[in-house]
């Protein structure tokens, strides 16, 4: 320490650093001090993780051997086995049922609550909510009871109008429409409020110059309010897109992934070769690094999205 | 709403009767619209809710009544006495509290740093600390186990509560808050003699409030509803969590659907009551928290 700066120092007393550090250093070692806590844990529980992740998807054993490698061989198997062919087909599924499907009702809730002739819409965005205060394993328990067949309330009503009675979660074929039918209505709010708020953005003075031009109520909504909610509608796709592909906690508690593993996901598949089969940790790491590589180039375009637009 | 709205208007400026027929007819329309969309959302928590003041014996009666014959509250006395219920809720609350309060208190901290400090390598390690929100936790959830089984914190409290701690997603948004307050108000304590921490403390951590508290709630919401990680950590009976113990109801038990309807409603009322009172935060957090890997 020269000269210049303990004088420096001297003229504030309480700064003076201690241990021999300039004011400076004490600064910089203070905000390392604050982001230490924070970057201990990120590195045990995140960082470590991930890096073991992608260096078991290349060995066999983990758990109660100490791993060997073994190459690409869990990714050839994974890809070769069926269990993997099919979650990525019930995926696929998910994601063309829910997401346009949540979209649409999304974007005709927000319309509804936000028509100028709508009253108390604060309390209609409230009960909206309600869906996306309760667990996946809730959610799952409710529906489980709604769509019983015969006795469950859905089967009683569409038998009445003269349906056929629907084994919703038995039958492999409808299975996967009961996953997405309770995964739509555990989200639908939580989009509705997102495009809600979009369209609230739009100016008034806008939509009215549309209307005196002669806009109709469709052409106004296709030409005007469409363009204009557009970024908030990639949005929301882009969100329901990644939480579709990562959809665990109700299908389990749901079907377990049965019936023939026809709502088995692919998170479920993991859980299970990690946590339910012997010898599969490898498939399980690779299929967590195959997860992480199809959903990168969303989260990517979510990640400059999420730069650029965060509101509170 | 319909293609030929702007005509008819037209047509029925020149008769008053006609239009407000029409607008009627519209409101009508509107209205039953509204009136379906509530029903869509509430009707299985109201159905869920019937269930749980059900006889066992009229649950799975034809046709399914929404509302019980007789209700009663067996389900709620049974499921209170016979079933560690009780300490499930514990354990929920313990885990909750534990990751909200130590989520936001760590997620200040490092998002105070960002915001208003100085350090080299500030940057970069933002950037990686973001690009980590772009791995998905079945990623990491093998690996993350056997972290937490070889730091011996299986069945534990804190192999729960620690690995939810450290939220890019949280320190990105307590950032973006703590810059928006002026840098002077912690210059102006730094002169009149406070500490680097107490600039923090008494200053920043304060102001931030409603910041911490749209975190808090998006945290709370997510440690209380949360599966798979506290499925993976905790496998002694004393230790599960609400989730877990609904999950095993229905995969390990004879499903008893009163049973399961009452624990459905248990676990929702707690969110419900924060929701009552903080809509607001609730609202802002899950909206900016969807995005939340």
């Amino acid at each position: 320490m020269n000269s210049s700066q303990e004088q420096q120092l001297q003229g504030r007393p309480k700064a003076v650093a201690r241990r021999g550090l300039t004011l400076r250093q004490q600064g910089i070692l203070n905000s390392y001090l604050f982001i230490a806590p924070f970057y201990i844990l990120f590195f045990i529980f995140i960082v470590v993780p991930f890096f073991w992740g992608i260096g078991l998807s290349f060995a066999q054993g983990g758990i109660l051997s100490a791993p060997v490698f073994v190459g690409f061989d869990n990714y050839s198997r994974i890809l070769q086995d069926y269990r993997v062919q099919t979650v990525l087909f019930n995926t696929l599924r998910y994601v063309v049922t829910i997401v346009p499907t949540s979209l649409v009702l999304g974007i005709i809730f927000a319309l509804l609550i936000n028509h100028h002739w709508t009253r108390w819409p604060g309390a209609m965005r409230a009960i909206l909510f309600f869906p996306a205060l309760a667990s996946g394993a809730a959610i799952a328990q409710i529906w489980s009871y709604i769509l019983l067949p015969h006795y469950g309330i859905l089967s009683f009503a569409l038998t009445k109008i003269g349906l056929p009675d629907i084994k919703w979660l038995t039958d492999p074929r409808m299975a996967p429409y009961s996953v997405a039918l309770l995964t739509v209505w555990a989200g639908v709010g939580f989009q509705t409020l997102v495009l809600s708020a979009a369209l609230k953005n739009i100016p008034g003075e806008l939509l009215d110059a549309a209307r005196i031009d002669g806009a109709g109520g469709y052409n106004l909504f296709v030409r005007i309010t469409l363009p204009l909610i557009q970024p908030v509608v990639l949005f929301v796709v882009v969100i329901s897109t990644i939480g579709v592909f990562q959809i665990f906690d109700s299908v389990y508690v749901l079907t377990q992934g049965g019936p023939q593993f026809s709502t088995q996901t692919i998170v479920g598949l993991i859980y299970s070769y990690a946590f339910q089969s012997r010898q599969s940790e490898g498939l399980a790491a690779a299929l967590g690094v195959f997860l992480f590589l199809i959903i990168m180039p969303v989260s990517l375009f979510q990640m400059f999205f999420l730069r650029s637009n965060v509101q509170y | 709403m319909s293609h030929a709205h702007i005509s008819h208007t037209q047509k029925s400026r020149s008769n008053p009767a006609l239009r407000t027929l029409r607008t009627v007819v519209q409101v009508v329309l509107l209205y039953c619209a509204l009136l379906a969309m509530v029903f869509v959302i509430l009707f299985p928590y109201t159905y869920i809710l019937g269930a749980s003041f059900k006889q066992s014996a009229t649950l799975l009666s034809f046709p399914p009544r929404v509302f019980p014959k007789d209700p009663n509250l067996n389900n709620y006395t049974h499921i209170l006495t016979q079933l560690p219920i009780v300490r499930w809720y514990a354990n929920s609350f313990i885990y909750a509290v534990g990751v909200t309060v130590g989520e936001v208190v760590l997620c200040a901290m490092a998002g105070y740093a960002f915001a208003k400090r100085q350090f080299p390598g500030k940057n970069t390690l933002f950037i990686l600390t973001m690009a980590t929100l772009m791995i998905p936790s079945g990623l990491t959830l093998f690996p993350a186990f056997l972290v937490t089984r070889d730091l011996s914190l299986l069945d534990t409290y804190a192999g729960v509560i620690l690995p939810g701690l450290p939220s890019a997603f949280g320190l990105f948004m307590l950032r973006q808050f703590i810059q928006t307050i002026p840098d002077e108000m912690g210059q102006a304590a730094l002169i009149d003699g406070c500490s680097d921490f107490g600039v923090f403390w008494r200053i920043i951590f304060p102001i931030s409030a409603p910041g911490l508290a749209v975190l808090a709630i998006l945290a709370m919401n997510w440690s209380w509803n949360q599966l798979l990680w506290p499925l993976v950590v905790l496998r002694d009976k004393a230790m599960i969590v609400l989730t877990v113990g609904m999950a095993n109801m229905r995969t390990e038990w004879t499903v008893d659907y009163g049973v399961l309807s009452a624990a459905v409603v248990l676990s929702v009322i707690p969110l419900m009551i924060g929701f009552l009172f903080f809509q607001r935060y609730f609202i802002a957090g899950l909206t900016a928290g969807s995005v939340k890997g």
